[in-house]
């Protein structure tokens, strides 16, 4: 080995220094416009390689006529610049776990979320094998559940503050994404934290790494809230039931179908004869112009009475509407019951008018069937879960009350696609410390850290340093007259934590350590809404 | 040179880091957190090779630049990202060296010095530092690493192992190798 030089206890760099040489954006830069020399790749050499020249010389012409003079490879710098890191990214162990709710994607599904927040899914927006898909959701609704799940919160160099964030996904039984069915949408209602008109809604698109705006309906929930029935009113919906049931039988039992007597219809088949008769005598019948006579007899009778000669005939009245035909000459008499019965143009007018009225009288007896049916249909079901019902009734009333006093708006939106859904206020970053300001842990040891979260204790509201190149860690700073949590992780992923307010005097910043494997949500959350700190 | 202290990473890490990969893959913007990772580690292990910080920085640069380039090549076996790094640092270095860009040099602090004088026998008044450094420029290139690392860098065996691509037993057999080479050498002085 030969000219090798030794340095016996050269100045030792710290951390700062090292990191004073850090470039990222440069070594990008390089790395998309220094491309790998062709000789060294065994392709250049061979028929293959050939071939691969002329594909490469032909796409790099069409790239150069296609590009502006002068632009360097701005596609590739812009998608190797860490802004476009990963949207989602749990800066812990820790996360927020799904809520899954299984059904039938024949049939039309609703669920209401604890938080009162609901989702409509419509029979058939989704196909399985099975018949059946589990809606996964999460939704966030303080400061710890949307830091640990690692939901970018970032948007256009501001920070996001928000009113509540869902994420919404569909499965199969395998735990595949289904995908939606003839362009239908599911509707959801979104129960929001705050509300003020800087507010608006977003969509976190994953492709794009960035959150975009999306359509919704934002309301006052106070008008929104269907305060459901109380048992109370379900019980007086099952007496309500029984007594139309009853009016129902009622109406069905007193109904009489018109009958062809009714309208002087002649009867096919039954013997008729002509009589003359006076009118005066029988003003019931003089209304009927074209009128003849059958007989009413039920029973046998003499059919060769009309054959034969009768010197006299009494028309008498039997009954409302029957009548007694009396022929008589010196030898015999007889009797028989008829009816008077139209004839000719007069019979037919007559039959249009008794099949309206039969009509008339089919249909609202079917409606009344129905009726009752569908009432009967309504008791039984209403009977049947009684019990489970006011048990339900009880606890979405008592939702219903729970978020008219704890909440201060909806946000209604339709979805078509699986993800991250946020009700945010844009926010901006505050300036940077005009003095460095080291992070150190107690003890004096010096933070290596990537990720720097700085919180506000009053708002649902964090800060991110570090994540991207648009917000390092020399860029923090505090927010005026605010208390701010402040949360750090190391290279050895140890979480760092402390509350600095803006006016106290601090030349640099002290965390207490914690390892993160021995952290819960549930100290993450005490720390970050200003309790006791985790132990 | 202080010791690296986040080299050994628990499975979980490892599965973290390995995720970062995956995502930097697809998305070379993902990058970002594997370079603010590493960047210390890789320029301290440069700059402990070369005499100007500078030149040191430049080249971890070149590094980190060759590894996002080819980090599609790049195949997890179970170790650290930085192994791999440290490999592309060391050819990048050797490369250097070779080409006669930069002086290969040995930084040493005293407190390593005694450490020496405890593995060659003597007493650390009486080691020799010119005929100690004499004897280390007569070690082959391999062997002056592994006593570099091993004595300078205060790095485990295994660590050695994953950077040179041997396995810790190997690193170890090999450091005692070097060792008793140098102890040869410094004794004939």
């Amino acid at each position: 080995m030969k000219n090798v030089k030794f340095n016996l206890d050269r100045p030792q760099l710290n951390s700062e220094q090292v990191t004073a040489h850090e470039n990222y954006a440069s070594v990008v830069e390089n790395a998309a416009t220094n491309p790998t020399s062709m000789w060294k790749n065994p392709w250049f050499y061979g028929p293959i390689g050939l071939s691969s020249i002329a594909l490469v010389i032909t796409l790099s012409l069409s790239a150069f006529i296609n590009s502006p003079p002068g632009e360097p490879n701005k596609q590739l710098l812009a998608a190797a610049l860490p802004e476009d890191t990963p949207c989602v990214l749990k800066p812990t162990n820790l996360d927020v776990p799904y809520d899954a709710q299984k059904f039938d994607v024949r049939q039309d599904f609703q669920i209401n979320l604890n938080s009162g927040t609901s989702i409509q899914i419509p029979a058939k927006t989704f196909e399985s094998s099975d018949n059946t898909a589990t809606l996964k959701t999460r939704e966030f609704h303080d400061k710890t559940s949307a830091f640990i799940s690692g939901v970018k919160m970032d948007c256009e160099n501001s920070a996001f503050e928000s009113a509540g964030m869902i994420e919404i996904i569909v499965e199969d039984a395998d735990g595949k994404e289904l995908a939606f069915q003839n362009n239908q949408e599911m509707k959801v209602t979104l129960v929001l934290d705050q509300k003020d008109k800087d507010f608006k809604f977003w969509y976190l698109n994953k492709e794009k790494a960035n959150w975009e705006e999306y359509p919704s309906v934002f309301s006052d929930l106070k008008n929104e809230v269907n305060v459901l029935e109380s048992p109370k009113n379900i019980e007086r919906r099952i007496l309500l039931a029984e007594k139309e049931i009853k009016i129902c039988d009622q109406q069905l039992a007193t109904m009489i179908a018109p009958a062809p007597k009714e309208f002087n219809l002649p009867t096919t088949g039954v013997q008729k004869f002509d009589l003359d008769f006076d009118v005066k005598a029988y003003p019931e019948l003089s209304k009927l112009k074209d009128v003849e006579f059958e007989v009413a007899e039920t029973g046998n009778y003499d059919k060769s009475f009309t054959k034969k000669s009768w010197s006299a005939v009494e028309l008498k009245k039997s009954g409302k509407n029957d009548y007694l035909a009396i022929f008589s000459n010196s030898n015999e008499k007889f009797s028989i019951k008829v009816n008077p019965v139209l004839k000719g143009n007069e019979a037919k007018n007559a039959k249009i008018k008794f099949d309206e009225t039969f009509d008339n009288y089919q249909t609202q007896k079917n409606e009344i069937t129905v009726k009752r049916n569908s009432l009967e249909k309504e008791l039984g079901s209403l009977k049947a879960n009684i019990d489970n019902k006011i048990r339900a009734l009880d606890v979405e009333n008592q939702q219903n009350e729970m978020m008219k006093n704890q909440t201060s708006g909806i946000v209604q939106f339709n979805v078509s696609a699986f993800g991250y859904f946020n009700c945010d206020k844009k926010v901006n970053y505050p300036p940077p410390f005009t003095r460095e300001m080291p992070l150190v842990w107690e003890g004096g040891d010096a933070i290596q850290s990537d990720i720097v979260y700085v919180f506000d204790k009053h708002k649902n509201l964090r800060f991110n340093y570090g994540i991207s190149r648009e917000r390092r860690i020399e860029d923090l700073g505090f927010r005026n007259k605010s208390e701010n949590y402040v949360l750090v992780i190391d290279h050895l992923r140890n979480i760092g934590i402390a509350v600095f307010n803006q006016d106290d005097e601090f030349d640099k910043l002290i965390f207490k350590k914690i390892d993160q494997k021995k952290i819960t949500s549930v100290q993450l959350a005490s720390f970050l809404n200003g309790e006791e700190l985790p132990a | 040179m202080a010791l690296n202290p986040m080299y050994h990473h628990s499975p979980q890490l490892l599965e973290e880091e390995l995720e970062w990969i995956m995502r930097a893959k697809q998305d070379p913007g993902a990058f970002g957190f594997l370079y603010k990772k590493y960047h210390e580690q890789i320029f301290r292990y440069i700059y402990q090779r070369m005499d100007d910080e500078e030149q040191a920085a430049d080249v971890t640069s070149q590094v980190f630049m060759k590894a996002i380039k080819n980090l599609h090549k790049y195949e997890f076996r179970g170790v650290p990202f930085g192994s791999w790094l440290y490999r592309i640092a060391k050819s990048e270095l050797y490369q250097s060296f070779r080409d006669n860009k930069f002086q290969r040099t040995v930084n040493v602090e005293s407190v390593h010095l005694t450490e020496m004088a405890c593995e060659l026998d003597e007493e650390e008044n009486t080691l020799n530092h010119k005929n100690l450094f004499g004897s280390l420029s007569k070690l082959k290139e391999k062997d002056l690493q592994l006593i570099e690392m091993r004595f300078f860098e205060h790095r485990s065996y295994r660590e050695i192992g994953e950077i040179l691509e041997i396995t810790e037993n190997n690193a170890k057999v090999k450091t005692f190798r070097a060792l008793e080479k140098l102890k040869n050498l410094f004794n004939k002085r």
